[in-house]
């Protein structure tokens, strides 16, 4: 008995044109077996059969013959991209055969998988063949295949009159002047015609009297708004908090609208010391609670003495507290000021008090966190201030089971109307039931640049939709003024449809400089010394890179809706400085590559027009894909190593990999490279092990990750190796620790010049939509284009206490 | 018939508790728990959830303790009167079922009346007039309704709606009176909304009790009673209603057991495509968000009303047919 392993593989090198929608294909193929171990390569003529004409086809079979054991497995891989009239299809036929020789009888399973690509959606289908074969050791197998191309739908046009997205020009609201000084306090202030009339009635003190001495002056995107209107909504449930807290951003700092630098916000000013252990933040004076109850430095001290600090409601501390082993320190000075102090350097607090991981009341009160919370109104629910046997009673007729979850519930503001809130709309109906509901603040610290205090909009009504089809269904109907979460990006043709009709505009809101399918070369790899030399240098990584057609990527997997920028420049940021680095390297340029590649020594070719390094192996760059990860990580890889193949002769080889193997081979250094996403700009210093060699991170070298995260033990120091990288984790290091606000922000932009500087990762597609914002067209003031992120909470970050709704019922504040 | 009660009730109970045991079996079988779920759901809309963060997360909901601890704490505090703690509402499970047990009682009554107002006298017709085209429309129509699910119908009508009208005929109230108190309006405009999903949750109904219906008294219209009834003179109307009738609403008693329940859970997955607040949907929402004191509740008294169903209509079909209570004894 013979025991040979056989492995073969097709791939079609040239495209064929095909108009028909069915063929009929027949791969032959014969396998030759012999002692030992073999390996062939030969060319095939397969001939294709297309209704009205036939086209001929060349495949080239590579096979590889092993013999080894008592059973005969033999796998042949086809590969095939076919190019139907002005769109791709790309197709993957997988034929595993095993054959087991017992005796004179051959047992074979043929298993047929084809995967078929049509812009958007995949069509598995899989063909399972057994039969009995009678056979020596040498044997020929035809096999018929079937391969039916599915017709691509017509392609999502971005152009559409609908989509007010991407402009060249950003119109951003802002709160400072063109020097850079925060705007002018306004001479007198008006109200919204509802407070008004509250005024008149007696209810409500004066507008000058709820305002604090000096609101927060705020200059609307496009001009002055006019009072009125409802902002209807969709939400999912309580555990959609989130709906509400992004918008309505209650916290103590907060960004500009690119999430880059921090700005007031509830706080009017705040300053750290040079080593940045002390923190001194100052309040607004005057500044008054939903309910009209001052808000102090008394909130904050409350927070932290009866919350922070009691083991009930935080049994284990905010993360963000902690510091060199410790909990921060907080003292209040006078009402306005409170100071916190950290027993080692803590450089992102001030950035981290901005973002939401620390936000306030709104969004963490029902957690026990929130920085502040109304102490005025929670006393009476804790056992500091009434005594447990109280908090207790008062907590079971309540139907709680203990004091602690319902003081939660007290401060949990979204479910509960009494409790007193900081933010421009107050929840006057709870999330947990079938419409949770918002109207306007009158104690609203903002105004806009003519005085008249804010929100513009009057109430904000969510309708419960625990179905997202209904909420889908419903933003379709034209249900909601405003809503960019929970829309479903591939319902975009269905939207662009209806958009005339319905009466709105889609606005794409992405996040900022972040991958989609970035490849990152492990630059540390050591799998063989020479290939080593060539991912290690960089002008290398600069000829893969321009020989990759991204337009082409971003059609056949994206909707056509990414970006082809790079890292750099992928967001018409004013703020990027950067934004020229690498932009030359993200063009498709075959020409400029080939000539970097001729000159850096891989000018020799082989038969198959691959190049060869000067020791005459072929230099092969591996594309390790996670299978079933956020893209289709595979087919994109399939696709870059196709390009290569063409435009830079470059050979690549795609395997895929399931996630958890992926990981544990990457941890031992074995992947060459990686393909997967990277977080925005923005995040870069909070999420770093995306693009930088720290915090367990090391896509862009294995050692040298190792040896950041081991403080020097183990690994590779990148000194005198790569001084790009060197310098990124020295910044990163002085960003953690003791560098100011606008250090802090500098090392930002510059760690991720350094990995355009580097080419590494070499990106593809970035910024995916990540909300796809249905907005009627009577709804103004918001900012185009927005960026997305999680840390600037959008759509809070485009400010939407001064968005208006212009119609018929909308007035002019008095 | 006291020893006959005796009995029922003592099954009644141990039948209960039995429940209550698979009722938390069931809301614990499905891999991970509520703070995983609630990870997943956060990752989805683009927020992070810190490890620590979900431990903590899992201690304060006492997810780390033993199931035998958690049931065991989970059944005393339900024999006191307290329901638990929904996990995702942040609040009493009771509250949470109140909020939406008015529009599910009125949506199950409605229902109810829907189906024994249509269900019956179309089955005594297609009885009475057995193979006439009457009987063959009724029939088809019958089967239609058993065989296409009413979340599908439900969809269908959805989209049909939206198409011509431009509306979108979701939920139970329109959105100036779903917080309101009470009122004529408030309760003209439910009206409204609930013809839709009566419609819809009534057709698979009412085609099971037309088919019943029409069985039971095919068989009594055979039997030499009637027959003897004809010959003495009674009218047709009164011969029928007086006798075969009564004979046949036998089953129609006994689905009462059916009825109960019926009314929380038979109309889950039409709530969820159409958005109505009911307890079906929160019940659904509950289920696959892992709440499980919220999810375990429903299914406890899902079950707890069909025994009392079965109970009650034991009862009932022993007082109105003397024959099924003398084979008990």
């Amino acid at each position: 008995m013979k025991n040979t392993r056989l492995r073969r593989l097709l791939t079609a090198p040239s495209m064929i044109v095909l108009s028909a929608v069915a063929l009929t294909m027949a791969l032959a193929a014969s396998v030759a077996c012999g002692g030992g171990e073999t390996i062939v390569v030969q060319t095939v003529e397969v001939p294709v059969e297309v209704p009205g004409q036939t086209v001929v086809q060349t495949v080239v079979v590579e096979k590889e013959v092993q013999v080894a054991g008592e059973t005969v497995v033999q796998t042949v891989v086809v590969e095939k991209e076919v190019q139907v009239a002005g769109e791709t299809v790309v197709q993957t036929v997988v034929v595993e055969k095993e054959v087991q020789v017992a005796g004179e009888t051959v047992v074979q399973t043929v298993v047929v998988e084809k995967e078929v690509q049509v812009a958007g959606e995949t069509v598995v289908q899989t063909v399972v063949v057994e039969k009995e074969v009678e056979k020596e050791v040498v044997k020929e197998v035809v096999k018929e295949v079937e391969v039916v191309v599915i017709p691509t739908p017509e392609p999502v046009r971005v152009d559409s009159p609908h989509i007010t997205a991407d402009p060249e020009v950003n119109s951003w609201p802002t709160i400072y002047d063109d020097s850079g000084n925060l705007l002018p306090i306004p001479d007198s202030f008006q109200e919204a015609p509802l407070l008004a009339a509250r005024v008149a009635a007696g209810e409500l003190p004066p507008v000058e009297e709820r305002l604090p001495e000096n609101p927060l002056v705020l200059k609307p995107t496009d001009g002055i708004g006019k009072y009125g209107g409802t902002w209807y909504r969709g939400f999912t449930g309580p555990a959609d908090g989130q709906n509400m807290e992004r918008p309505l951003k209650d916290h103590l700092l907060f960004y500009e609208v690119s999430g880059a630098v921090v700005q007031p916000n509830i706080a009017e000013s705040w300053t750290q010391n040079e080593d940045a252990t002390e923190f001194t933040f100052t309040l607004r004076k005057g500044h008054k609670w939903s309910d009209g109850a001052p808000f102090t430095t008394a909130d904050i001290m409350f927070w932290v003495n009866h919350m922070l600090h009691n083991e009930e409601l935080n049994p284990a501390k905010p993360a963000w507290t902690q510091k060199g082993g410790e909990t921060l320190t907080f003292e209040a000075i006078d009402e306005q000021t409170f100071k916190v102090t950290s027993p080692e350097p803590y450089a992102p607090f001030v950035t981290l008090v901005a973002s939401v991981i620390v936000a306030g009341q709104h969004t963490r009160g029902d957690g026990g966190d929130g920085l502040y919370a109304p102490r005025h109104y929670l006393e009476q629910f804790h056992p500091d201030f009434v005594g447990l046997e109280e908090a207790e009673r008062k907590a079971s007729e309540a139907g709680f089971d203990n004091w602690y979850t319902y003081f939660l519930d007290r401060n949990h503001a979204n479910a509960n109307p009494d409790a007193p809130m900081l933010t421009a709309w107050r929840v006057t109906g709870s999330i947990n039931t079938n419409e949770w509901s918002f109207e306007r603040n009158p104690y609203y610290y903002a105004v806009d640049t003519e005085g008249n205090q804010l929100p513009y909009i009057d109430h904000v009504v969510l309708t419960l939709a625990q179905n997202l089809e209904v909420l889908n269904l419903s933003a379709l109907a034209g249900n909601y003024t405003v809503m960019g979460r929970h829309i479903n990006i591939a319902k975009l043709p269905l939207f662009l449809e209806n958009a005339e009709s319905v009466g709105y505009r889609i606005q794409f809101w992405r996040q900022p400089q972040s991958g989609i399918a970035n490849i990152y070369v492990n630059e540390t790899w050591d799998g063989n010394e020479e290939i080593q030399g060539y991912i290690q240098n960089v002008e290398f990584r600069r000829a893969l890179s321009m020989g990759i057609e991204r337009d082409q990527i971003n059609e056949v997997f994206f909707l056509g809706i990414g970006q082809t920028s790079g890292l750099c420049q992928g967001y018409p940021d004013p703020d990027n400085p950067g934004k020229y680095i690498g932009e030359d390297d993200i063009q498709f340029n075959p020409d400029a590559a080939n000539a970097i590649l001729d000159e850096i020594g891989l000018s020799a070719k082989d038969g198959d027009g691959f190049r060869l390094m000067p020791s005459g192996e072929r230099l092969t760059v591996q594309l390790p894909s996670v299978v079933a990860a956020f893209e289709d990580y595979p087919a994109i890889n399939e696709m870059i190593a196709r390009q290569w193949q063409v435009n830079i002769g470059v050979h690549a080889e795609v395997q895929s990999l399931e996630r958890g193997l992926h990981g544990d081979r990457g941890l031992l250094n074995e992947l060459m490279t990686t393909n997967w996403e990277s977080s925005p700009r923005s995040t870069t210093l909070i999420t770093p092990q995306h693009l930088l060699p720290v915090g367990g991170g090391g896509n862009t070298g294995r050692l040298y990750g190792d040896w950041h995260q081991s403080g020097g033990e183990n690994g590779i120091d990148p000194a005198g190796i790569n001084d790009l990288i060197k310098q990124q984790m020295v910044l990163y290091d002085e960003s953690q620790s003791t560098a100011g606000p606008e250090r802090y922000n500098e090392i930002l932009q510059r760690v991720v010049e350094l990995n355009c500087l580097n080419v590494n990762p070499i990106t593809t597609v970035m910024n995916k939509p990540t909300y796809v914002a249905i907005i009627k067209n009577n709804v103004r003031n918001i900012p185009n284009a927005l960026p997305f992120s999680y840390h600037n909470q959008t759509s809070g970050n485009a400010f939407p206490e001064q968005w208006w709704i212009d119609d018929e019922n909308a007035m002019m504040g008095q | 018939m006291l020893a006959f009660f005796i009995r029922r009730v003592i099954y009644a109970v141990i039948a209960m508790w039995a429940v209550s045991v698979i009722a938390f079996v069931i809301i614990n079988l499905p891999a991970g728990d509520f703070v995983t779920t609630y990870i997943a759901t956060q990752l989805a809309t683009g927020n992070l959830v810190l490890e620590d963060e979900a431990e903590s997360l899992r201690d304060f909901y006492g997810l780390n303790d033993p199931v035998y601890v958690q049931y065991s704490k989970w059944i005393t505090r339900i024999l006191q009167g307290n329901l638990g703690f929904s996990f995702e509402f942040n609040a009493p499970v009771r509250t949470v079922l109140e909020m939406n047990l008015t529009n599910t009682l009125l949506l199950g009554a409605f229902t109810v009346v829907f189906i024994w107002v249509v269900a019956i006298p179309i089955g005594i017709y297609s009885a009475v007039k057995q193979y006439s085209p009457g009987d063959y429309i009724a029939t088809f129509f019958g089967f239609l309704g058993l065989g296409v699910p009413d979340f599908l119908i439900g969809l269908v009508m959805l989209w049909l709606i939206l198409d011509t009208t431009g509306f979108l005929a979701t939920g139970l109230y329109s959105h100036e009176f779903r917080n309101a108190p009470w009122s004529f309006g408030k309760a003209w405009d439910l009206a409204k909304h609930m013809i839709l999903p009566v419609a819809i949750l009534g057709t698979a109904g009412t085609a099971a009790l037309i088919r019943v219906m029409r069985a039971n008294l095919l068989d009594e219209l055979k039997k030499p009673y009637v027959t003897t009834a004809r010959a003495k003179g009674l009218t047709e109307w009164q011969l029928i209603m007086k006798y075969p009738v009564r004979y046949a609403l036998n089953p129609v008693i006994s689905m009462t057991a059916y009825i109960l329940p019926f009314i929380i859970s038979g109309s889950v997955i039409l709530s969820f495509v159409l958005d109505l607040p009911t307890i079906g949907r929160d019940f659904l929402r509950a289920l696959t968000a892992q709440d499980i004191y919220l999810s375990g509740a429903v299914i406890l008294f899902s079950g707890w009303l069909t025994i009392i169903g079965t109970f009650v209509s034991d009862l009932l079909l022993a007082w109105v047919d003397p024959r099924i209570r003398l084979e008990e004894d």
